[in-house]
């Protein structure tokens, strides 16, 4: 891609493009640690504050789709080009998702507003979070320069926040079989967890699409999927279970 | 002068491939045309340079590139339409179907009636319509008057262009509007049912509705005839045929499946053409 | 106010031109108007229908110009006849095979050269050849001499108007498989047709006024024949004798001959033009 395009008004599309769906995942970044960190502190002036900005994410998702569809119509894109103009509306798509996971996040905030946490599983859910919330900073910037070494260093990122998933859902699971009247707030954790986790899913996909525009070519074989929660039943116990890091 | 094409081998095509690319034409469809080693020249001046290039059988083929490529070149080498001009010439091997049609043996008029052609600007006769449908089969065949009708009938309806002008066939063709020419210029290469088509930017000089019902219609004539296009349009060569030639300089620089030439070209200079980006 | 008096200087010039223009175009036309003027009014005694229905009277005697039309209608029929196949041969060659070669060159060049050839040159290299070995004039010799004036033009006309239908066209019915004589004459000559009448026109209407050829070829005949071995009468060298003749009602008759060649002339001037606008209509 050496070249620009001859119409220099294309090019301007694409950058302008790039740009704010930078900002839209600042924006959908920020929401996410927002919502967790309300829900752990119990802050629910926050939580709602990132419930009403959540409309704001789906008014960007609505214009970028716009503008990306814009091009289309006007520009035809073939080629990279058209590879560049499908991985924008997929990472749109992901951001506007990542924001949903986040008002889901925060929206669960008041349910558990008058209970208290074990300290540790608040410390390895905000672990968990901050784990995803690196990678999806990492995604964006991958993008943003197309780098994919970075993109594939994002993409294993995933395996750890799985894995972690994994111990928390666990956790969670045997404190709710020794504390059966905490049930319900625990079940609202477990939700949280599970989004924190899918929030690293979506920016795997973006890296994936930085990856592909950035080589042209998708990245070689199947994400390893190491998330065990699935496969998690109900006999669990405090004593019976090792915290793993 | 005596055709003697039955005194002449074919070629086995079987070693033919395709460009340097990886996708061999000829194992998705049967190839109709191989050049081998083709060069032309104007006076001095050489405008194609070795091409090497593989049209398949009833299927739409594409030349794209920018002006002065000699896309239009190569298409007229195909019929050899360029041998009424003098100054210029071709080396090289064309073969059709497997025999060399430019071995100066085979007869010029037998092979425009194997492989017609359609030109940028609507050329239509200044006769009537039925007459210009006609004209060329009165020349090879002798046929009845309700024979020739249901010929002028049936080529103007593979033009789609019947149902336009069936009620004024005797008036004459140069009242017809700048679509309906061209399309009345396909059923006249159309009716003496040759093998080839040669359409060198059928549709430049049409409006975008005519240009919608030509592209139509070359998707209707695939089912029965061989198709090379020249474009100047890439989104059309991308619409309407099944393999793509981008040519430079006198160059066949890729070839393959239109498919992956729009989606996934592999040489830069493609990406870089077809993307609006040429230097 | 700069820009209204640059305004100002345009308009004078424009009308100084305009001016201008008119005059010299009124200037021309009026020429062309006195000669129609004279020639109708110093003609008008013998414009009455014995014009056209009686032979040339002799000397003191009332009469017509007869013999002389036909003669003219004659020789110049049979000219235009002689001429026009071979020119419009020699035009197809030269456009359609010979173009850009140097035998085409040449031959064009020769063309040019009998085109502007001064007429009595004509009429004495006709006489050379055909009235002195057969010792006497004759209608024939005398459309023989504007034959040769009529090729030429039709020559260079049929030329011209082939290489103006388009190379498209051409290569369109050679696409087809129809070779090339088939080509031109069903395809190229039709679209050329309105330019090559219009040269045959523009021919015929040079040769009705042509005196210096006949001169030495058919001279003149008193009589009305239509035999193409005796001299005919025509209307030029009758112009000529009658108009040197001291008689009055001579002189009569030959400013009506003139005044009815201006008019035919005329005539064919405006048919070719509508002609070329008909057909013009399609394109």
């Amino acid at each position: 891609m050496s070249h620009p395009h001859i119409v220099a008004a294309f090019d301007k599309e694409l950058q302008t493009l790039v740009a704010s769906i930078g900002a839209m995942g600042d924006f959908a970044g920020t929401q996410f640690v927002d919502a967790v960190h309300a829900l752990l502190h119990r802050e629910l002036e926050l939580s709602q504050r990132v419930v009403d900005q959540d409309r704001q994410l789906d008014a960007l998702r609505r214009d970028l789709s716009a503008a990306a569809a814009g091009v289309i119509a006007r520009r035809q894109p073939l080629a990279s080009d058209l590879d560049e103009i499908l991985a924008d509306f997929r990472i749109v798509e992901d951001l506007e998702r990542v924001g949903d996971l986040a008002k889901n996040i925060a929206k669960r905030a008041v349910a558990v507003a008058g209970h208290d946490f074990p300290e540790d599983i608040v410390a390895s859910l905000e672990q968990l979070a901050e784990m995803a919330s690196s990678q999806l900073k990492g995604a964006l910037a991958a993008y943003a320069v197309r780098d994919a070494g970075h993109a594939l260093a994002v993409r294993k990122q995933d395996e750890e926040i799985d894995r972690l998933h994994t111990s928390v859902f666990r956790n969670i699971v045997a404190r709710m079989n020794a504390d059966q009247t905490q049930v319900v707030p625990f079940v609202h954790l477990l939700f949280c967890a599970k989004n924190i986790e899918r929030v690293g899913d979506h920016a795997t996909h973006i890296a994936e699409a930085a990856y592909l525009l950035a080589t042209g070519y998708p990245p070689d074989g199947e994400r390893r999927r190491l998330d065990e929660s699935s496969n998690i039943t109900g006999d669990t116990f405090v004593g019976e279970f090792v915290l793993k890091p | 002068m005596n055709d003697i094409v039955s005194t002449m081998e074919p070629t086995p095509l079987s070693h033919v491939t395709v460009g340097d690319t990886a996708v061999n034409a000829s194992t998705e469809a049967p190839v109709k045309i191989a050049t081998r080693g083709l060069n032309f020249f104007y006076g001095s001046a050489q405008s194609l340079k070795n091409i090497q290039l593989t049209v398949a059988e009833k299927r739409v083929t594409a030349l794209i590139g920018p002006s002065g490529c000699g896309k239009s070149t190569l298409v007229r080498v195909f019929n050899r339409i360029y041998a009424i001009y003098p100054k210029q010439r071709a080396e090289g091997e064309v073969l059709l179907d497997g025999v060399n049609v430019l071995d100066p043996r085979f007869s010029i008029n037998r092979l425009r009636t194997k492989v017609g052609m359609v030109f940028q600007k609507p050329v239509p006769f200044p006769m009537s319509i039925y007459d210009n449908v006609a004209y060329a089969i009165r020349h090879y065949e002798r046929l009845s008057k309700t024979e020739m009708d249901a010929r002028v009938e049936c080529a103007l309806r593979s033009a789609a262009i019947w149902e336009e002008v069936k009620d004024k066939l005797n008036h004459s063709a140069l009242g017809l509007s700048g679509g309906q020419q061209q399309r009345l210029c396909i059923a006249r290469a159309v009716a003496l049912k040759p093998e080839v088509l040669l359409l060198d930017e059928p549709t430049s000089a049409l409006d975008p509705i005519s240009t919608a019902k030509v592209e139509q219609l070359i998707d209707d004539l695939k089912a029965h005839y061989t198709l090379l296009i020249v474009t100047h349009n890439m989104q059309q060569a991308a619409r309407v045929s099944d393999f793509t030639g981008f040519m430079f300089l006198g160059e066949l620089v890729e070839f393959g499946m239109t498919k992956n030439i729009f989606t996934k070209p592999t040489k830069k200079q493609t990406e870089d053409y077809i993307t609006g980006r040429f230097g | 106010m700069n820009e209204l008096a640059q305004w100002r200087r345009r308009q004078l010039t424009d009308a100084l031109a305009r001016t201008l223009a008119t005059i010299a175009t009124l200037f021309g036309l009026f020429w062309l108007v006195w000669i129609l003027w004279t020639t109708l009014s110093k003609g008008l005694p013998a414009l009455k229908w014995a014009l056209f229905t009686q032979m040339t009277p002799p000397p003191g005697m009332d009469g017509g110009l007869l013999n002389a039309f036909l003669g003219s209608i004659i020789m110049s029929g049979l000219a235009i006849l002689m001429g026009t196949p071979i020119g419009i041969a020699a035009g197809t060659y030269l456009s359609e095979y010979a173009r850009h070669t140097k035998l085409g060159g040449t031959i064009r060049f020769v063309n040019d050269i009998l085109l502007s050839a001064p007429s009595i040159i004509i009429g004495l290299f006709v006489y050379e050849v055909m009235v002195r070995p057969m010792g006497h004039f004759s209608a024939l010799a005398g459309a023989i001499a504007l034959s040769f004036i009529v090729l030429p033009v039709v020559v260079r006309t049929t030329d011209e108007m082939l290489q103006l239908v388009p190379s498209t066209m051409r290569e369109a019915a050679l696409a087809l498989g129809v070779p090339q004589w088939k080509v031109v004459r069903q395809v190229l000559y039709r679209a050329a047709l309105a330019g090559i009448i219009t040269g045959v026109l523009l021919a015929l209407a040079r040769i009705s006024g042509e005196t210096a050829p006949l001169l030495f070829t058919a001279l003149n005949n008193q009589y009305l024949t239509t035999k193409l071995t005796e001299p005919m009468a025509n209307v030029p060298v009758v112009i000529f004798q009658y108009a040197m003749s001291p008689y009055e009602f001579w002189h009569a008759l030959a400013w009506a001959g003139a005044f009815v060649v201006t008019m035919f002339v005329l005539v064919l001037g405006l048919v070719s033009r509508g002609v070329l606008l008909r057909t013009s209509e399609y394109r």
